[in-house]
């Protein structure tokens, strides 16, 4: 069974992760709000109000499990430092912990995802060029 | 003109209790005769007595309730018992008014610096969380300085002898 669930896991974070490593396209916090983004992706308010409850959700949930895995890591490492060790505990600590971090995982992806839903296909690319050029703009 | 007696013990009663009910002549008899007026006075006087005592001697239950100044105010509108209290209502209100959902625009919610104010603490947030993705046991694996995340993680063959005690056997059991 335990196996199984980590197999399982596995699967996920290795189907994820190509996803997470394109989390950075999308900009940070609220950017729905500045004109720039707004204006040239055509916003509208309603989506504006779907955008802010989807970041709201998502990190208050990010937090939640990056609080979960700080804990986790936490028994793990004592768990360790134990003069005499129990290894099925310290393997099934890191095993819970390693699942907490697939579901952290999986909770990033939901936001792009979800972000690139609502945009649709043609504003999305155009949001990951704003927010390249965005870069530049800031550094100027 | 016909000349109108006194008045009866009958008519003064009737002026008591509903003078408009006794003929015209009479009540104009009665404005005029101060004898009349008088017994009509003193009857008045006596019923009135009567009442107080009367009302004196009912049981409490009996009773009419009476209802205290103080306590009648209670229905009057608050402002006009404290008007400080009410100029507070009326300010609170204006501000709810004001920043209820109605009035409180989206781009006033949410002004530039606002956002980009979020946008930098996001961002720093989400690099942790990255960080925490990548390795959530940074520090358990890194040679030296459990907080240096910039390190590299050194394998086992990569260590350098000096980092590694060798006392055959493992460091746990």
């Amino acid at each position: 069974m335990l196996n199984k669930s980590l197999a399982i896991l596995a699967a996920v974070v290795l189907l994820l992760f190509p996803a997470i490593c394109r989390a950075k396209e999308i900009p940070p916090g609220r950017w729905w709000h500045l004109p720039y983004f707004a204006d040239q992706l055509s916003i509208t308010d309603k989506e504006k109000d779907e955008l802010d409850k989807l970041f709201d959700y998502n990190r208050k949930r990010l937090a939640e499990l990056k609080t979960q895995m700080e804990g986790e890591k936490a028994e793990l490492l004592t768990a360790i430092d134990q003069e005499h060790l129990n290894e099925t505990s310290a393997i099934t600590k890191m095993t819970k912990l390693e699942s907490t971090r697939t579901l952290l995982a999986a909770t990033r992806f939901s936001y792009s995802l979800e972000v690139r839903k609502l945009l649709g296909y043609e504003r999305y690319q155009r949001m990951k060029t704003l927010y390249r050029n965005w870069h530049g703009l800031q550094q100027q | 003109m016909e000349k109108i007696s006194h008045l009866d013990e009958i008519q003064i009663i009737e002026a008591v209790t509903d003078e408009r009910g006794l003929d015209g002549a009479l009540r104009r008899h009665l404005f005029e005769c101060p004898a009349c007026r008088a017994q009509k006075e003193a009857l008045q006087g006596r019923l009135a007595r009567f009442g107080q005592i009367s009302r004196g001697q009912a049981p409490l239950d009996f009773r009419k309730p009476r209802v205290s100044e103080k306590s009648a105010g209670v229905l009057r509108p608050a402002w006009r018992i404290r008007p400080a209290f009410g100029l507070g209502v009326a300010f609170a209100s204006v501000i709810a008014l004001l920043l209820s959902p109605l009035t409180l625009t989206r781009d006033r919610l949410y002004t530039q610096d606002a956002v980009y104010r979020e946008m930098l603490q996001d961002e720093k947030f989400m690099t942790e969380i990255e960080k925490l993705e990548e390795n959530p046991l940074s520090g358990f694996y890194v040679i030296g300085d459990p907080g240096d995340d910039e390190r590299d993680i050194q394998t086992p063959g990569a260590m350098n002898d000096d980092s590694v005690t060798h006392d055959g056997g493992s460091r746990n059991a």
